[in-house]
């Protein structure tokens, strides 16, 4: 009896909970841990533009090459 | 390279002088957990061998009309970058496959296992970075 009255307390406690448990956090942008912070120099020296359209035209105006780098991920960011 | 060569003092005012420079993520689908790369100790990079990564990192050089010098899959160190940028100036008013086979002919100044070949298919095939993806790079693969 006295089994049966403790699972039913439990049961009430239960059901009167949110439900199951689930993450709600929000997903987190990858690299937006202030990681670069750990590289001396990161991020200081080549100057980069995001466009290769707007870099293209750039070179054009100011009679340079381009340098485009191709990387897996995001220089913002992480990646190699 | 972002931690080493770019970070590269002397590398930096070489290329913002002579360079105007993008960057392109070849793989916008994959994605690293924070810090993956950056918490590994920068002495790792430094000692990092060149052509490493090759399907990872691709530097390229072009001309204003997106016409490609050169081309070199995986990691350069700060002396293989500066050889890079080297070549690609002097490419630029030349013909870059001429070119190309004068520095394969001299022993020591090509270094690491792709980038003579680079030079040779990529201009050959008169590639614009329009047209350049991950996938003209599988030729480059040791062994493949």
């Amino acid at each position: 009896m006295r089994t049966l009255l403790l699972f039913a307390i439990l049961s009430l406690a239960a059901s009167a909970d949110d439900g199951p448990t689930v993450c709600r956090c929000k997903p987190r942008e990858v690299g937006d841990s202030g990681s670069r912070a750990d590289w001396a120099g990161y991020g200081k020296g080549v100057r980069w533009h995001l466009s290769l359209d707007e870099a293209k035209a750039m070179a054009r105006e100011q009679k340079k090459l381009v340098f485009t780098f191709h990387i897996v991920g995001d220089l913002d960011k992480e990646g190699c | 390279m972002r931690t080493v060569v770019f970070s590269n003092e002397a590398v930096a005012k070489a290329v913002n002088e002579k360079f105007v420079c993008a960057w392109t993520n070849t793989s916008p689908q994959t994605r690293f957990r924070d810090g993956q790369w950056s918490k590994l100790p920068q002495r790792f990079y430094e000692t990092y061998s060149i052509g490493n990564g090759v399907t990872n990192i691709t530097s390229i050089f072009a001309r204003p009309d997106g016409t490609v010098l050169s081309a070199v899959p995986g990691y350069l160190d700060v002396a293989a970058f500066e050889a890079e940028m080297k070549f690609a100036l002097e490419a630029r008013d030349k013909d870059a496959d001429a070119l190309a086979a004068e520095h394969r002919e001299q022993a020591g100044v090509r270094r690491g296992p792709f980038a003579g070949r680079a030079h040779q298919r990529l201009s050959k095939s008169a590639l614009t970075l329009d047209r350049i993806t991950r996938e003209t790079f599988r030729d480059f693969a040791p062994d493949g």
